[in-house]
């Protein structure tokens, strides 16, 4: 069998000297090149932590972090030292944060910011440093890119900005790009022109990009796998048809039916459907299923015994202990 | 003036002058009303001027021209006591909910601050009426000793929305009072406010730039570009048969809500022009698909169409026989 490009087993991440604050707990997952993963959660529910473990952001001294196995296209990720990491930081793997006003630096230029990517990691000539920045900012569409380079961040709209932080995190053709949350901070027609530049930019480079949202809606138009993470843990993976279709975890099955979507010919003013409750903290984390106080189909054996993982079809797990097809009765109107 | 309007507006305007002889038109003639029970949505992209017109109505602002009319009065005519008097009945709820409480105050404290403001009935009554207010906002007696940092967010919108209705106000105005918090928790503030606006017969202006919330909430929609309002009307008329293309393009971006929906086109491109330098003619022109030569020269009304849609566009209402459009 041939080796997935990303592969991720029972990962967990703690913080503190003695690993006391457990805020990622047995995460596993797959992903094939030029695929893109969803890791859905609400805040504190582990995601971006997941995301940056696999960075290697994370500070040595303060952060323990186990796995079974880690790998990114044959490399060992779990045996790299913080100067592999910054070798491979760029190259291999890039990220792309919530807001790109704070991501940027404001005092140097878009033009200067573009090319420290380049000079960290590839030995060439300024003229070709710069026929590359300018390359890569029209590649991400970018209206007048000569005249850019020389603007500062303030000089963008936040759309402008964020197309910038993209272009710097593909300027060295990495394999996987990491996005956490890329477009929460930006205006839904924004959202819309940014999530179909990664999509072509996808398209064209077969990148492989792990997608952090909260946001149902956004996984349903870029996703193709989608991991469900509750509290630390994943509590569901699967296609995002798996996912809308056939959810079989209760947080998920909520999720669908707790966000305020609109449908054409929807009638005003409906009630939305609740989740009751509120995030467990993870120093008071639950008995049995972290989830299962909140949870709509919870059996009394839910609140004390930790679920198993159950393949509710080819590549799609859960770990829920209610029988299969518990939520089989579509929450919503699907689609024609 | 119909009676039972809650808040009228007239051409209101406010320009933010920003050195030289420069100015940023937030608010470009906005005229609005809303009726006594009835929920407005807002909805439009930051720098819209959506925030700026709800200070305005809160008096927290004062415009350059036009009228706002709240309960009957003009508002732009109040001052001190008379300015005083008026905010108890219009009351805000804010998107931050950490950062719209203060966070050396506990609940009770926070929620009594306006009965203490307006010296409503005697302290042991205020007191009653905090715990009231907690109780029907669902959080517990016990949270009235809390300090904001010891809740959660969806807890921290709920202790918001209790202050902003100790006073018991005919119009709430809340500024995206959902978007900062969880998708599992939105559900609960949101139909709270709902039951509590039905409760007490509140009007309520809501603005949002989340559609799928507008659609679940609101009765009439109000959609701002550049400062002005572009097309109103029923929620339901607006959503499921946008008139002005720029509605129609916000309404595209909005993901699909299931993977087999996906977009085929490209989304409308472009971002919106800047408020300090106002283009000639229609704002939305530059990005709009079916722009024609005269949208470059006129400004389009906001008024009835044919099928008596109020929107503010060329091709809804066709300028004069004798300038009839042609495309370009």
């Amino acid at each position: 069998m041939t080796q997935p490009f990303l592969s991720v087993r029972n990962l967990s991440v703690s913080f503190g000297a003695n690993g006391e604050a457990k805020v990622v707990n047995g995460v596993s997952f797959d992903l094939e090149a030029g695929k893109t993963l969803c890791l859905v959660g609400e805040s504190g529910s582990g995601k971006s932590v997941t995301a940056t473990s696999l960075m290697g952001l994370h500070p040595a001294k303060t952060t323990r972090i186990t796995a079974d196995r880690m790998e990114l296209d044959g490399i060992d990720l779990l045996s790299c030292d913080e100067a592999r990491f910054a070798e491979l930081r760029g190259t291999k793997m890039a990220m792309i944060f919530q807001d790109p006003m704070s991501s940027l630096n404001p005092a140097l230029t878009i033009g200067f910011q573009l090319r420290e990517a380049v000079f960290l990691h590839e030995n060439l000539s300024r003229a070709d440093q710069d026929a590359r920045v300018l390359e890569v900012l029209q590649r991400v569409r970018i209206p007048d890119p000569e005249r850019r380079m020389t603007s500062y961040p303030h000089e963008l709209s936040g759309g402008m900005r964020q197309r910038v932080m993209i272009a710097m995190a593909l300027i060295c053709r990495p394999k996987l790009l990491i996005a956490d949350e890329p477009t929460t901070a930006l205006d839904v027609t924004v959202q819309a022109q940014i999530l179909w530049l990664l999509g072509e930019l996808q398209r064209e480079f077969g990148t492989a990009i792990i997608f952090i949202t909260h946001d149902l809606g956004v996984v349903a138009e870029i996703g193709d796998d989608v991991a469900v993470m509750y509290a630390g843990s994943l509590v569901e993976k699967g296609s995002v048809f798996d996912i809308f279709d056939r959810a079989s975890h209760g947080y998920t099955a909520g999720l669908l039916s707790a966000t305020a979507e609109f449908h054409p010919g929807q009638t005003a003013s409906k009630r939305l459907v609740e989740i009751p409750g509120s995030l467990p903290q993870f120093s008071n984390l639950p008995q049995g299923c972290n989830f299962a106080d909140r949870c709509a189909f919870a059996a009394p054996s839910c609140l004390d015994r930790t679920p198993d993982w159950r393949e509710v079809a080819p590549g799609h797990v859960t770990s829920c202990d209610q029988p299969v097809g518990a939520f089989d009765a579509p929450k919503k109107e699907t689609a024609r | 003036m119909s009676r039972d309007m809650v808040m009228q507006t007239r051409d209101l305007v406010r320009h933010f002058p920003i050195g030289g002889k420069q100015k940023v038109h937030a608010v470009n003639g906005v005229s609005m009303e809303i009726a006594a029970g009835e929920t407005l949505a807002l909805v439009g992209e930051s720098g819209c001027g959506k925030s700026s017109f709800a200070r305005l109505i809160m008096g927290l602002d004062r415009p350059d021209s036009g009228s706002a009319r709240l309960l009957g009065q003009e508002l732009t005519q109040l001052r001190g006591a008379g300015l005083h008097a008026h905010r108890k009945a219009v009351q805000m709820i804010f998107q931050d909910p950490t950062s719209s409480l203060d966070p050396r105050w506990t609940a009770e404290a926070i929620v009594r601050e306006p009965l203490d403001n307006y010296k409503v009935g005697t302290p042991d009554e205020r007191r009653a009426r905090v715990l009231d207010l907690l109780d029907r906002v669902g959080l517990g007696a016990h949270y009235a000793e809390r300090y904001p940092h010891e809740m959660s967010g969806g807890q921290r919108q709920r202790l918001g929305i209790a202050r902003a209705l100790a006073l018991e106000p005919r119009l709430l105005v809340a500024d995206e009072p959902v978007s900062a918090l969880d998708v599992s928790i939105r559900a609960q503030v949101l139909n709270l406010l709902c039951d509590l606006r039905d409760e007490m017969n509140l009007s309520l202006l809501f603005i949002s730039h989340d559609i799928g919330v507008v659609s679940h909430v609101s009765d009439r929609v109000a959609v701002m570009y550049l400062g002005r309002v572009i097309e109103t009307g029923k929620t339901f008329d607006v959503l499921n048969n946008p008139k002005h293309p720029y509605t129609s393009g916000l309404l595209e971006a909005v993901p699909r809500p299931h993977p087999s929906q996906r977009r085929e086109r490209a989304p409308l491109d472009g971002d919106p022009p800047s408020p300090i330098h106002l283009p000639q003619g229609c704002a939305f022109r530059d990005r709009c698909p079916v722009a024609m030569e005269v949208c470059g020269r006129f400004t389009p009304a906001l008024k009835p169409d044919a099928e008596g849609r109020i929107v503010a566009c060329h091709h809804a209402n066709p300028v004069k026989p004798e300038l009839e459009p042609t495309h370009v």
